[in-house]
């Protein structure tokens, strides 16, 4: 256990930052599902009957994992959805950026001219991937609702 | 010091943390499905009609291979844009069909396509419609090996590579 001392530090941290980042995230998504379908459309990399779809569902998933992560409830399967969310997001904005076309990342504005995306848009998707990942496999539910009902159980 | 509240192998967490994830998933759809049914404003519907060209029907062609088909002389570039964007610049030797008007030159495109040429349509910004739409009609018209570069003009004008018109 003693070795273990600073995951149990360390994830409930990475848990708050990640949970806000997702909240924060499928909130402005939520606000302007065709602006973000127009982004989601700019990638070009879904066929068309997938867009609108994708548009609606994908903030309320970020959402769910968000407050999963933020309040601690299901930690492990919102570090799960977190990590393969970022690793999706990562290859996308790889391949888009390996064609070299130009436009907007869609994270945390849908606005087309807002926030094009950079090799920097990777690598800090590539960090969070990161502590998700680490929730995924230390996270001991520290400071979690999972733990308060855990122990009244 | 906290008792364990996870699994402590990483297998096992992972395998519950996927089973947690997906009913996480199941639980965001259902949230979306019903948000998106009684939202006021902003709804958008299930099924929308999106030009795309990627991922379907009609293949792309990176700028790299478009480029190298150009030094060959291979290809016949054609511009999906309007007569006044095309006259300010162009990529060089490209031909302007701009919407509607496919039916015009679409059967001497036919020929080039059919004596070898690779078509490529083109126009401006990743968000361009008209590219792609161009694309499928020519496809569906009997142009063989039609080809689509995204945010096609941008790209070539960046990249320094031949382009003609009184532009700028």
């Amino acid at each position: 256990m003693k070795k273990r001392g600073m995951v149990w530090f360390i994830a409930p941290v990475f848990r708050l930052v990640i949970g806000i980042i997702f909240l924060y995230a499928g909130i402005m998504k939520i606000a302007d599902p065709s602006g973000f379908a127009q982004a989601l459309y700019n990638y070009r990399l879904l066929p068309g009957w997938a867009i609108n779809p994708l548009a609606i569902t994908l903030p309320w998933v970020e959402c769910v994992a968000g407050a999963s992560l933020l309040f601690g409830i299901w930690t492990l399967g919102g570090g799960v959805v977190a990590s393969t969310l970022f690793a999706v997001f990562v290859a996308a904005l790889g391949v888009n950026l390996i064609r070299g076309l130009d436009i907007s990342c869609g994270c945390f504005s849908t606005a087309t001219a807002a926030s094009p995306i950079t090799w920097l848009t990777v690598a800090r998707d590539l960090l969070f991937l990161g502590m998700s990942v680490f929730i995924c496999l230390f996270d001991q539910g520290v400071m979690s609702l999972d733990r308060l009902l855990h122990k009244k159980v | 010091m906290a008792k364990d509240l996870y699994p402590q192998t990483s297998s096992l967490r992972i395998r519950r943390g996927i089973w947690q994830g997906i009913w996480l998933c199941c639980l965001g759809v259902v949230l979306a499905a019903g948000f998106n049914g009684i939202r006021v404003s902003g709804s958008i519907p299930w099924a929308g009609q999106w030009p795309i060209a990627s991922a379907e029907d009609i293949a792309e062609i990176s700028l790299r291979e478009a480029w190298s088909r150009f030094q060959e002389g291979t290809t016949l570039f054609v511009d999906a844009r309007d007569p006044l964007s095309f006259k300010q610049g162009h990529i060089k030797g490209a031909w302007n069909v701009p919407p509607g008007e496919a039916g015009r030159s679409f059967d001497e495109i036919r020929i080039l396509a059919q004596a070898g040429l690779v078509v490529i349509v083109y126009c401006d910004g990743a968000a361009c419609p008209l590219g792609p739409a161009l694309a499928r009609t020519l496809q569906q018209r009997g142009v063989p090996s039609v080809r689509v570069i995204a945010d096609g003009w941008r790209q070539w004008r960046q990249a320094g590579y031949p382009v003609e018109g009184g532009e700028r």
